[in-house]
């Protein structure tokens, strides 16, 4: 692979110089903005009309840049929702051209549903991802009318939910502690509210979210199955604004406004649920004088220091909060990112940014008049350079380097003198991941586009002055040798390759194929259903070594009737090494010899992805389906054979269908059917300590059943005014009200013959209503 | 402390509260793994009479009528150069009559049935004391609904595991003995050399002023520890991923076989 990697780097560099060696080239560049907020566009299409297959998109601040012959051109400038502008540029020296597109009226901006730019499913050569807007989501029916971009991006292919009561999502068969979520490049470590009812990411902050499944692009790194990039708003920079909704379950407020107009600009979004009000209504009296509720508060500024540097600050702040009397659990995130957007020249981006990712738990229980807490912190500090260097139209490199160090204090406990508990303090486990990366976007030919890239990571594990542990095979300590705080305990370093390219074969069709290696040193031990808010995330060690994926993958895209179809066909393979596992029996809680109670192996999922989508029009949607596998092999499961995964799911199709009834008016629905997980059910019972247990024989060897779902959404845009504009959103959840199994449970049926499998279920029918305002 | 367990409960009692859940009787279809033998064995401090169970799992399906096995060769012996080949004195039930069950002592038994050899090895340990057992009132309970919390100074630098059978008479009801069905059991992880507080909150939930409750605490080894530990993670909301307790026999039996000092009381809830 590695010799491919250079091949294709020397031949770039031939073409570079032979296109470099004709008549004299010039750039343009420039920022792309929205001109109602100014708010940077990403993605915007330049397309340059008088030769075909080049052109430039505008990157994650807005920012492009085009290297053509010296000439007269027209430039066109297209996004998703917005007007297309074109303009005619004499290019006879090096150009700034900041361009705004506007929105064509506000009518029509509600109901725009494509997701992406006309053909491009089909002219990329990135596989395996998903742009998704939070303003299309708008439409598509959720729990409790809380919209949810990590809910609805579960009904796109490849990308599958965690199940009722679950955040968590599995992409093409990787658990899901192996996605990289980032909101403005800060690591986000528990994405779910509310014990996962509710993602930590509320839509009305964020500006678009990518997802990528296949080839991961080399800039990100550190987890092996996919990553989720959100991008938040940066706030308005001409106007104050405010926005909210009132829902059953949260409400949520907006503002933003310019600080300094068109220079500087600020956006406070937060939100806080109230589902603790309905238990005030319990007859249960402990349910009644509980608490259960969640609150995120994201926040931006951004500030322009002249015409060549940008600042943009952001940060996020969520906490919930789930009390009983004499019990109570608090968990949630921090993250902060300060970036510096910097024109080197019209063909040299750079962003340096410093980021601060921190996940919280802390567990308070009143004991005989004193208090038990126990907390563990994950702290990261992390600093990122990147740059983007556009040499001509037909190539753009970017490359950078990154540091994170990761300080993880895993369940430590501090308690009162009468509490019966001793105060266990833990030393914060140390570590620091370092990559290189680098990569090129090359247009070989109108048809041909191709990126490769190299990513080299390094982890070290830091000493903290505590001991550190080797094992033997029966999980007892082999040797305990003690560290001194940063002394390197070991390291691990791994070369990364990615390569993705399309070839288009006619106007409205190509294929499109990858490969890429991916490395994971950080790593997330659980042991219960559902998320669970105290699951500890453990780095790389003396014990675990970095878990790799190589995955192929091999896609087919059409578009039909003038781009209002698009189909895909994707097919993936991805073997894994290094997968973690646990012992039967394993005591994953506050363990010091956590790492004797694990075991290890390989993995190896495959699918075939196939999508069908309707992008304009009164009806639009999709019809996504996926059939797969997703096995492990560890050494001491299932006398070491293969066995389903607990993520395995042979089936998962969704239907989704979005009906513009007439202006004011947009119905909707989705279905969801999929194979259920696999699960370890029993084959048998046995009498033990005077009860009746279940006898097992292989993990995972058993299904859920089947799970399907139907739910709609009647979306109502009433009478707008220059001032005020308002919706109301009616849906329901689970229209028919399937009982879909949550878990299940065993006993002895009322008339002692046999053994009943007895299902719980979370949600029956669920109806919401949520009203959305905005002051403009 | 089962942190763990009470936080994943709390969930369930939330969870089922707000979000309208609801359970069903559904049919599953099933794998019957071929039967097992099933050995317990108990070995007791101050005792003489020790007695082995051994019977066979049935499939899923089948009514809960676990056959008993006869004709094994059981034999305990210990390390201080005792031995006894134990009688059947009912059907699958086998019986010592002449190892005392010594503190520190190290017991093995041995199970032959049909070709096939059971070994496992435990280990009396330390007796601690339960001192006395303390009704806590408050908590998750409402008024007068109370928790035992067994009180016992837990001795400092060892490892101490302890596992409790517990029962009810209730005053109101008058229906004679209810067994609580959770595996209940303590270590001093986080609790070494302290007087331990930790209440035991089983099936049988809250009891009130007049109850009788009768407890009894065995210390038990590690290894039998870890066996109820792992046993008790299969409770439908323990583990993701249900197994079969890891068993201190070598062989490939099901079941435990414990040497364990046993202390109990019973006391009328104040």
């Amino acid at each position: 692979m590695l010799k491919i990697f250079k091949v294709a780097i020397i031949l770039t560099c031939i073409l570079n110089s032979v296109v470099a060696m004709g008549q004299s080239t010039f750039t343009v560049s420039g920022t792309v903005t929205e001109n109602s907020s100014g708010e940077v566009l990403i993605g915007v299409k330049i397309k340059v009309k008088d030769i075909s297959g080049v052109g430039a998109y505008t990157n994650e601040y807005g920012f492009y840049s085009l290297t053509l012959k010296e000439g007269k051109y027209t430039l066109e400038f297209s996004s998703v929702g917005l007007e297309v502008k074109s303009l005619d540029i004499d290019l006879n020296e090096n150009k700034k051209l900041n361009i705004e597109l506007a929105i064509p009226t506000k009518v029509i901006d509600e109901f725009v549903v494509t997701s992406r730019r006309k053909d491009e499913n089909v002219q990329g050569a990135q596989t395996g991802v998903d742009v998704l807007n939070p303003k299309q989501l708008a439409k598509i029916p959720v729990l409790f009318g809380e919209k949810d971009i990590i809910k609805s991006m579960q009904l796109t292919p490849g990308i599958k939910s965690g199940g009722d009561g679950s955040s968590g999502f599995f992409v093409r068969g990787g658990s899901s502690d192996q996605n990289l979520i980032l909101l403005d490049e800060a690591p986000v470590y528990n994405a779910s509210h509310l014990l996962g009812f509710f993602s930590t990411f509320n839509s009305d902050a964020i500006k678009t979210a990518t997802i990528y499944k296949g080839t991961q692009p080399a800039q990100y790194g550190g987890r092996l199955s996919s990553v989720l990039d959100i991008r938040m708003n940066e706030g308005n920079n001409k106007k104050f604004k405010v926005s909210g909704g009132l829902g059953i379950i949260s409400s949520k407020l907006n503002i933003e406004g310019p600080i300094v107009k068109g220079k500087s600009s600020f956006l406070i979004t937060a939100r806080r649920t109230y589902a603790d009000v309905f238990l005030k209504l319990s007859k249960k009296e402990n349910l009644k004088s509980s608490s259960l509720y969640f609150y995120d508060v994201n926040a931006k500024l951004n500030y322009k220091l002249g015409e060549k540097d940008k600042l943009y600050i952001s940060g996020y702040f969520g906490r919930d909060k789930l009390g009983v009397p004499s019990f109570g659990l608090t968990w949630g995130n921090i993250t902060g990112t300060a970036r510096w957007n910097h024109i080197i020249n019209d063909k040299i981006f750079s962003n340096t940014s410093f980021i601060i990712s921190n996940y919280i738990y802390n567990i308070g229980i009143q004991s005989n008049g004193s208090t038990i807490s126990v907390n563990s912190t994950l702290q990261d500090y992390n600093l990122k350079q990147e740059f983007q260097y556009y040499p001509n139209s037909r190539n753009k490199i970017k490359f950078g380097v990154n540091s994170i160090h990761h300080s993880i204090t895993p369940g430590q406990i501090e308690a009162g003198e009468t509490s019966g508990v001793n105060t266990i303090l833990q030393k914060p486990r140390l570590s620091l991941e370092n990559s290189v990366f680098i990569s090129n976007e090359w247009v070989a030919s109108e048809k041909f586009n191709i990126i490769y890239g190299l990513r080299g990571s390094g982890f070290s594990q830091l000493g903290n002055g505590g001991n550190y542990y080797t094992y033997a095979q029966d999980g007892s300590v082999l040797t305990t040798d003690v560290y001194a705080t940063n002394k390197i305990v070991n390291n691990y370093f791994n070369f990364e390759p990615r390569i993705t390219a399309s070839y288009m074969y006619s106007k409205t069709a190509s294929v499109k194929g990858g490969y890429s290696r991916n490395v994971q040193n950080i790593h997330l031990i659980s042991n219960t259903t559902g998320d669970n808010p105290t699951d500890i995330w453990i780095p790389s060690s003396k014990n675990i070594k970095s878990e790799i994926a190589d995955q192929f993958s091999l896609g087919w895209f059409k578009n039909f009737l003038d781009n209002k179809f698009e189909v895909s066909v994707e097919s993936y393979y991805k073997s894994m090494q290094n997968q973690i596992d646990y012992k039967n029996g394993a005591n994953t809680l506050a363990n010091d010899l956590l790492e004797g109670e694990l075991l290890y192996g390989i993995g190896r999922a495959y699918g075939l992805e196939t999508y069908i989508k309707k992008t304009s029009g009164k009806f639009t949607g999709w019809i996504s389906y996926t059939l797969s596998r997703t096995e492990k092999k560890i050494n001491g499961i299932n006398s070491d054979n293969w066995y389903a995964a607990k993520q395995d799911r042979t089936h998962d199709l969704s239907l989704v269908a979005i009906y513009d009834l007439n202006k004011k008016i947009t119905i909707s629905a989705t279905f969801v059917l999929y194979t259920g997980s696999a699960v370890t059910l029993p084959s048998g019972k046995y009498y033990v300590n005077n009860q009746v247990q279940w006898l097992y024989t292989d993990r995972n060897g058993g299904r859920m059943p089947t799970y399907h779902r139907m739910d709609l959404a009647l979306t109502w845009y009433r009478k707008q005014t220059d001032k005020y504009e308002s919706s109301w959103n009616f849906s329901i959840f689970n229209v028919y009200g399937h009982e879909n199994a949550y878990s299940l449970s065993f006993r002895e049926s009322a008339d002692h013959t046999k053994t009943e499998v007895v299902q719980t279920s979370l949600f029956k029918m669920i109806p919401a209503i949520t009203y959305n305002f905005k002051f403009l | 402390m089962k942190t763990n367990y009470l936080f994943v409960s709390i969930f369930a009692i939330v969870a089922v509260g707000i979000f309208s859940s609801c359970t069903k009787v559904i049919t599953l279809d099933l794998k019957n793994s071929d039967p097992l033998y099933v050995v317990e064995g108990e070995v007791n401090k101050g005792e003489l009479i020790h007695s082995v169970n051994i019977t066979k799992s049935v499939k899923f399906s089948e009514v809960n009528n676990f056959p008993a096995v006869s004709g094994a060769l059981v034999v305990l012996s210990d390390n201080a150069g005792n031995s006894e080949v134990l009688s059947e004195v009912s059907p699958g039930k086998y019986s010592s009559s002449s190892i005392l069950g010594v503190e520190g002592r190290a017991y093995t038994l041995s199970v032959k049935i049909e070709g096939k050899e059971f070994v496992a090895t435990s280990t009396v340990p330390q007796q601690v004391n339960l001192d006395y057992l303390y009704f806590l009132e408050g908590g998750f309970g409402g008024a007068g609904e109370k928790v035992p919390v067994p009180i016992r100074q837990d001795p400092a630098g060892i490892s101490n595991f302890y596992r409790f059978n517990m029962s009810v008479s209730r005053f109101e009801e008058n229906n004679g003995w209810e067994n609580d069905s959770t595996i209940l059991i303590q270590d001093d992880a986080f609790s070494d050399g302290l007087i331990s507080q930790q209440p035991l909150f089983g099936s049988l939930g809250f009891f009130m002023p007049n109850d009788t409750c009768k407890l009894t605490m065995m210390c038990v080894d590690k290894n039998v520890y870890k066996y109820f530990y792992s046993l008790s993670l299969n409770s439908p909301n323990g583990a993701a991923t249900p197994a079969n307790p890891v068993s201190n026999f070598s062989g490939g039996c099901l079941g435990y076989f414990t040497a364990q000092t046993k202390q109990t009381v019973t006391v009328i809830v104040p």
